[in-house]
């Protein structure tokens, strides 16, 4: 440990150094006194005496000088000395500085935020104890067709067998429910999920207090049972020690509670029931989601297999119609499930951070390479005064570290802020209906990435490094006289190519990214003008589930839409309202049917196409036109004539020639009790509204049936006995949000006490699908933006230079009578060419690029013209502008002053 | 500085000097280098440029400190003097050159003598 008592030492030795030089002298001449003395002594003249001490002393100044380097950090204070004239020198260039260090800030502040977000999201493992062995358990189609999450009943039954690969697997509700929580002062809506068994031990979900249920109370009549979650524990039963075996109404129906789960942030569930499926159902409706847990060491390729063999197995179990030819089913890595859309959006939002950074890096090469140029003579003048040419290659590197890190401070900085602006924009579910469950809430989970800020300040550092180092050790090598009588400019010209280059491929990659957030503007713009076929604007819409006695028949819910169309009606501001299964865009039911009089073309069906029951008023609310035919009226209840609605493109697809209205189908006949009914004549064809999610997926007009609310039947509504889940739809004369009380209080004295959850608009809706398109275009045309300003700084900065070079040879031309107009259009061309010749780089990649975005892209192709036109025109003239200025400058040279300058 | 003199070798000036102070107690830098020179029998020439430098080390490493006092000859003058960790380092570095020495004796010692 002698070392470090040094080092610190001699670190301390920085400091005091007049007292300290102050010390060694008087010390050094006391010593020569005695020895002149002692000489004396011993006989010498004290002419002599001074000789002979001195000479014996070795050079009073050469000692001096090594006490000197001993006493303190010689490298250091070098340092120190850099660092000093480095920050006169950045101060002395303040725009020269901000420059340099706002470009190295943004492409570190926004490649942090992003992979931040990206390595949360993507990268880093799942807050799942055996994340890496959950798989998702899908159906598959031949291919072209998407794969599908959702899964029946049966299929689980049948796919759970292969456990020779699966340790544990689940079925659960592809969605939190909303269940009304009773038994407290006031009921609440809370989101629960019915789910298998196997649940708790395919996530790892442990619990503090109680257990988990077990697959015995899983079976069909079981146990009313309930694990509620470690936050409704604490919310709502105040952290009762004794909730274990305490009794909770749950949709109106008494459950045990016999656990709480730990805290967990990741599930967006509060209760959870068993889903106590019945091994031998023949329920064919894909309505809920299936995981498994993969034994370890078990391959996903394994796993696939396996689901193909269950698949057979299934086909032989259930002849007939249920499966697709060449359908089969598939495992998927749970992540990949869950992510979903976010991942392509994600990785393009990397790639283009990544290119910020790249030209981040070119201009900040750019400046340097600059400034080392027109530093040239100020550098041959230290050499010629002694500076070392080591010494002089340190000194230029100090300031461009100096630089570097001062970025890199930025960066950090605006990287925090990123973050938060960020995951403020970011959209709340992936796109397919899964919350995303990665960044925790609000973000929380999503902290600053240590390893990519590490790598990004590390590639700013090695540009400043070498393109601050290039230019220094040539500048040092010149020869002095050269470099002195040249006066510093011509010359260069290798440099000058190695300066095009970079200006032309920060043009090339703005191109990419301006083209990039063009598609997206093309896309948001396509999507925004999209006609949902309804009227979005004051409508509010709010959820609800059925739960009770009185709604196990179809007259409860009957007598509840009328009570409600009369007391919601009565209310000032309110022009109508109903009610709907699913509300639109964003969830979807769909049955298959078979038309009377046909012979069946799928299985016993005629097709498989979106269904929904709603309310008499349901069209009238959403302003859906009625094309043809009726809409329903209170007198179609259960006791009257089964009738239905279809959407244009259904009518259009079934009964090409017209002749719907009139006709008879049955709908879902076959699946099950719950849906023995009797034939419904078509009464009315209505116009196509969009059902599925404007966004990504695309949104095509899908064939719809709709069906009376009033005509469900009594199987149905015992079949979903307390989980009946719909929607009001409450058109208001003005912005609906301020009539949101009384409408729901009037809801709910119109149903017996149910509450209500999830209150939005309808325009919030139509937001919410087109979410993940606006949030990339946002990032992206920022971006876009950066690189714009920066390839704008590369072309001016370079002009700039080169006017300031040529000053003379200006002035030559001048003298010789050019006129000022021809020397700015020889400006104005120099960088017109270096601006084509990126931007037609540009444009090559940016094509070879954008069909990576494809799936993002909505009405415009990968290679629209009008896009790219529009890029190649903004930044043409932007580059025409960067040079303009300079060529103006050149303009006005003075040829007398230029001649005379040298 | 010729005269048969040999310039002190600069590995061992630091023992040198710690073992001057051991024996002598408080000496200023003259002093020193004029005790090395003696007990070397005049065989030795301190460099000074060498001397103040070795004894600023030996100070940073906290095996001697100094102060400064009045000489002799009523002279203000710097005085080092050994610390405890000086001690032991004396110690220390005579047991290592003295396994040196002993090594080195063997091998320059005709053959076959112990």
């Amino acid at each position: 440990m002698r070392w470090l008592r040094v080092c610190i030492i001699r670190i301390g030795g920085l400091v005091g150094k007049r007292w300290r030089d102050g010390e060694l002298s008087a010390e050094l001449a006391t010593h020569l006194q005695m020895h002149i003395e002692d000489n004396v002594r011993a006989g010498m003249s004290v002419e002599e005496a001074r000789r002979q001490a001195l000479l014996k002393l070795g050079g009073m100044e050469q000692t001096k000088e090594a006490c000197r380097d001993r006493r303190s950090l010689p490298w250091l204070e070098s340092l120190l000395q850099d660092v000093r004239f480095g920050l006169r020198m950045l101060r002395k260039n303040p725009g020269f500085t901000a420059v340099v260090v706002l470009t190295l800030a943004l492409g570190i502040g926004a490649n942090t935020a992003i992979f931040s977000v990206v390595s949360k999201v993507l990268i880093d493992p799942m807050p799942y104890p055996n994340a890496d062995r959950i798989v998702m358990l899908k159906r598959m189609f031949p291919q072209g067709l998407p794969s599908y999450d959702s899964v029946s009943i049966p299929e689980f039954m049948v796919w759970r067998q292969q456990t020779r690969v699966f340790e544990s697997t689940s079925l659960f509700d592809g969605g939190p429910v909303g269940m009304n929580v009773t038994g407290g002062n006031r009921p609440v809506q809370v989101a629960g999920i019915r789910a298998s068994a196997g649940y708790f031990k395919v996530f790892g979900v442990s619990m503090v207090l109680g257990r988990a249920y077990t697959a015995e109370e899983d079976k069909p009549g079981g146990p009313h049972v309930a694990v509620v979650s470690y936050g409704l524990w604490r919310g709502r039963f105040g952290g009762d020690p004794h909730i274990i075996g305490r009794t909770i109404e749950v949709g109106g129906s008494a459950y045990e509670v016999i656990g709480v789960t730990k805290f967990v942030t990741r599930f967006p569930t509060d209760i959870w029931l068993p889903l106590q499926a019945d091994p031998n159902s023949n329920n064919q409706a894909h309505n809920y989601l299936d995981v498994a847990l993969l034994r370890p060491g078990v391959t996903l390729a394994q796993a696939r297999i396996a689901m193909k063999m269950a698949a057979e197995q299934f086909r032989r179990k259930f002849p007939g119609p249920f499966m697709m030819p060449g359908e089969s089913a598939t495992a998927q890595p749970f992540r990949d499930a869950v992510v979903g859309n976010a991942r392509p959006a994600l990785l393009i939002l990397l790639g283009a951070v990544g290119f910020v950074l790249l030209l981040a890096c070119a201009n900040v090469a750019n400046l340097l390479l600059a400034r080392a140029t027109v530093r040239k003579r100020e550098i041959a003048i230290r050499s010629a005064l002694g500076a070392g040419r080591k010494r002089v290659i340190r000194q230029l590197l100090t300031e461009s570290l100096m630089l570097s890190f001062a970025g890199g401070i930025l960066g950090l900085a605006l990287g925090f802020t990123g973050i938060r602006v960020l995951l403020a924009q970011y959209p709340n579910t992936s796109g397919n209906g899964f919350d995303l469950p990665l960044i925790g809430s609000r973000g929380s989970a999503v902290t600053l990435d240590w390893r990519v800020l590490v790598f990004t300040v590390g590639v700013c550092l090695f540009t400043a490094v070498l393109f601050g180092l290039l230019p220094a050790i040539q500048a040092s090598r010149t020869s002095l006289s050269q470099s002195l009588s040249e006066g510093g400019n011509r010359g260069g010209t290798h440099r000058s190519t190695v300066r095009s280059g970079l200006v032309v491929s920060e043009v090339a990659i703005a191109v990419i990214l301006l083209a990039g957030a063009a598609l997206l503007i093309r896309t948001l713009s396509a999507l925004r003008a999209l006609r949902p076929g309804f009227d979005p604007h004051n409508v509010l819409v709010m959820r609800m589930t059925f739960s009770g006695p009185q709604y196990d028949k179809s007259a409860g819910l009957a007598a509840a839409i009328q009570e409600a169309e009369r007391r919601v009606g009565a209310l000032p501001g309110v022009q109508s309202v109903a009610l709907s299964c699913c509300i639109p865009l964003e969830e979807n039911t769909d049955l298959p049917f078979s038309i009377q009089g046909r012979a069946p073309t799928m299985g016993p069906y005629n097709g498989d196409e979106q269904w929904r029951f709603i309310s008499p008023e349901y069209f009238e609310v959403m302003r859906v036109p009625l094309l043809r035919g009726r809409a329903f009226t209170d007198q179609d209840v259960l006791s009257s004539e089964p009738v239905v609605v279809i959407n244009e493109a259904m009518a259009k697809r079934y009964w090409p020639k017209g002749d719907a209205i009139g006709q008879r189908m049955s709908i879902g006949q076959g699946l099950g009790p719950e849906f023995t009914e009797l034939p419904r004549r078509i009464v009315g064809i209505v116009g196509n509204t969009r059902e599925s999610a404007l966004g990504m997926a695309g949104g095509e007009i899908q064939p719809v049936m709709y069906v009376p609310a009033e005509q469900l039947g009594d199987p149905f509504m015992q079949w979903l006995r307390g989980t009946l889940s719909a929607s009001w739809f409450v058109r208001t004369k003005t912005a609906p949000f301020a009539f949101s009380m009384p409408i729901q209080d009037a809801l709910r004295e119109a149903t017996g006490g149910l509450p209500v959850a999830g209150v939005r608009s309808m325009d919030q809706v139509m937001a919410g699908t087109t979410a993940w398109s606006g949030f990339i275009e946002t990032l992206l045309s920022t971006f876009a933006a950066i690189a714009v300003c920066l390839a704008a700084i590369g072309i001016y900065g370079l002009m700039a230079y080169s006017v300031e070079q040529r000053k003379q040879e200006i002035g030559i031309r001048m003298a010789l009578g050019a006129q000022p107009k021809d020397v700015r259009r020889m400006i104005l061309k120099e960088g017109g060419a270096l601006a084509f010749v990126g931007i037609f780089a540009g444009v090559v990649a940016a094509l070879a690029l954008t069909r990576f975005m494809a799936s993002l892209l909505y009405g415009v192709k990968p290679w629209d013209p009008a896009a790219f036109g529009s890029v190649v025109i903004l930044l043409g003239a932007i580059a025409v502008i960067a040079a303009y200025v300079p060529a103006r400058r050149a303009m006005r040279v003075d040829p007398m002053v230029a001649l005379r300058h040298e | 500085m010729g005269g048969g003199k040999t310039d002190v070798w600069q590995g061992t000036l630091a023992l040198m000097v710690l073992k001057t102070l051991q024996t002598m107690g408080a000496m200023h830098g003259y002093g020193i280098a004029r005790r090395i020179e003696q007990t070397s029998g005049d065989r030795l020439a301190v460099n000074y440029g060498t001397l103040y430098p070795a004894l600023l080390k030996l100070e940073q490493e906290g095996y001697i400190q100094s102060e400064w006092g009045v000489s002799d000859n009523n002279r203000k003058a710097k005085f080092y003097k050994l610390t405890r960790a000086g001690r032991k380092q004396v110690e220390r570095e005579t047991r290592e050159w003295e396994k040196t020495t002993a090594i080195l004796a063997r091998f320059l010692s005709p053959e076959g003598q112990p």
